[in-house]
């Protein structure tokens, strides 16, 4: 092996590793930073100091306050729990409902099977965020409608992945002599299925959890989602958006976070793929 | 007394496509063996999955102890199919190769023998492995981890665990090598004398397939073209399908034959 094919392959695996690194520290601390300011801020997040309205950081507060004098660190530690609800809540909800509708459709007969695809289809064909919104505005604003939204906006995706899998899978000679041996397909889907295309929907779990949190923020900044006064990475990055000439760094802080959270558990996806195409390949 | 016949088996897998078996017949009795010979895409593969009750024929009928398989109840019909069990071409393949050896030979039982205790099925599947020539501490490899033959082993001994009365082996000695097919071709002589069970033994190799039948049926582009019993086939084949066959079995037919003999000794 020539030392420049060795010299590339080292630098890919550094990057690969740095990629790794990125996944696991953006999305732990977000989850971290989630589950801690369930039970400690370092201020009330909601309290309002006019006399610190627009502050900017300082040691008693590291962002800054807001135009309301509320501390920007304690809101953004706030704010991470409606991006995880509706992260790994919504994601949760949509991938458990479109992987077995996807798993449902393979072991029904043809009219079943065509009939959930083309629903699946229908939902597909609306883009994402007017979906999102529709729904919304169908259902009245909130964390509970935007989560619901978010789950009604990866169910197909979930469901398109699972079907192709599923159908894959139903080819295999194992489960061929699953049905010779008197297996149920509700046993087939179980025991023979599901293990097989699990791997590939937890990588797509991951990845979905970032663009679940990126519409919420998305919802909550249009209006749509968290109500103020609770905070959201969304709404906190909406209220900035009047005084961001004059004062920047209120956006600072909600905008990293939110790009933080979403690179971090987009890259984890990846990060997820990579294990389990290393363990495959060593099993194999 | 017949145990599985097929009655005017017509497929074709659809409406635009040619027919993959055409308008074929036989009677299996018990403790028989029926050879289905033929080239690759013959549709000696899909005759096997019609008689075993996977997939449905276009026309015809298949009857199990008298009773028509596709004409019982979805329920009736898993209880009827407890009784047809088939081992396929690629032992790895037809079992989830991470599972453990002794949760592939218990599948069967879990579904079909509920009331019986963890204990009882392990223990069963200990006799399986030890009455196909495995030793009983196989159970907690994984499936991955067997040799091929091993594998097959294996894929008998869950076809076996349910007490079958007819075995469909659908090619399963071609991926095995000659001494190993040999010894396959051998534990399931022995499991026929022993439990009197039915095959119906599918392959491509006229020789290995020789060796196991009473009765041989040739098939060509899904037509039976040539049936009887396994001398006048061997002796005497009229068709020019079977003819080429045996043309091509020439070699392996001593070759197997000298391997199962020396084998059958020991």
């Amino acid at each position: 092996m020539s030392t420049n094919t060795q010299k590339t392959r080292s630098r890919i695996r550094r990057g690969h590793r740095i990629s790794w690194y990125i996944a696991v520290v953006f999305s732990a601390i977000t989850v971290i930073v989630c589950l801690v300011s369930l039970v400690w801020t370092p201020y009330d997040p909601s309290a309002m100091d006019l006399p610190m309205r627009f502050a900017l950081p300082s040691w008693s507060h590291p962002f800054g306050c807001d135009q309301f004098g509320r501390d920007i660190l304690s809101r953004t530690m706030v704010a991470a729990q409606p991006a995880c609800a509706v992260g790994f809540g919504a994601v949760s909800l949509g991938a458990l409902a479109g992987s077995a509708i996807g798993v449902i459709a393979t072991m029904g007969s043809r009219v079943m099977r065509a009939v959930l695809m083309r629903i699946i289809d229908g939902i597909m064909a609306f883009p994402g965020i007017m979906l999102a919104l529709m729904l919304v505005l169908v259902m009245g604003r909130g964390l509970l409608s935007a989560l619901i939204a978010v789950s009604v906006f990866v169910l197909p995706t979930f469901a398109r992945i699972s079907y192709q899998l599923s159908l894959d899978v139903n080819q295999s000679l194992a489960v061929r002599a699953a049905q010779s041996y008197g297996c149920s397909p509700v046993r087939i889907a179980l025991c023979h299925v599901v293990p097989h295309i699990a791997s590939a929907l937890l990588v797509q779990l991951s990845a979905a959890i970032g663009t679940a949190m990126l519409l919420e923020a998305a919802l909550s900044f249009l209006g749509l989602g968290i109500q103020p006064p609770l905070a959201s990475w969304g709404t906190m990055l909406s209220e900035s958006f009047t005084y961001v000439i004059l004062h920047p760094h209120i956006a600072v802080a909600p905008g990293c976070a939110l790009l933080g959270s979403v690179l971090g558990f987009n890259m984890l996806g990846d990060v997820i793929s990579d294990v389990l195409t290393q363990r495959g390949n060593h099993a194999a | 007394m017949s145990t599985l016949e097929a009655r005017h088996i017509t497929f074709a897998y659809s409406k635009h496509d040619a027919l993959a078996v055409d308008d074929v017949s036989f009677v299996l009795e018990q403790g028989k063996t029926l050879g289905i010979v033929g080239a690759s895409g013959s549709g000696k593969s899909t005759l096997a999955q019609i008689v075993g009750g996977l997939l449905k024929p276009t026309q015809g009928q298949v009857f199990f102890d008298g009773r028509d398989l596709f004409a019982q109840s979805a329920k009736e019909k898993r209880l009827l199919r407890r009784s047809i069990q088939f081992i396929f071409q690629d032992p790895l393949g037809s079992m989830e190769a991470r599972w453990k050896v002794g949760q592939i030979i218990r599948e069967p039982l879990d579904i079909y023998e509920s009331h019986m205790t963890t204990h009882e099925r392990d223990a069963l599947c200990c006799d399986m492995l030890e009455r196909v020539g495995l030793d009983s501490q196989v159970i907690s490899k994984r499936a991955y981890e067997l040799s091929g033959g091993q594998c097959q082993r294996v894929a008998i001994a869950r076809a076996l665990v349910l007490n079958p009365r007819v075995l469909i082996c659908d090619e399963c000695t071609s991926a095995l090598d000659v001494l190993v097919q040999a010894q396959i071709l051998n534990l399931l002589h022995d499991i026929q004398d022993e439990v009197a069970c039915s095959y119906v033994f599918i392959g491509h190799n006229i020789a290995a397939v020789a060796n196991m039948s009473h009765d041989i049926l040739v098939m060509h582009k899904g037509s039976v073209v040539e049936h009887g019993d396994r001398n006048s086939i061997l002796m005497n084949a009229q068709h020019a399908a079977t003819k080429d066959l045996l043309k091509a079995a020439g070699v392996q037919l001593t070759e197997t034959k000298g391997i199962y003999d020396s084998i059958k000794q020991h």
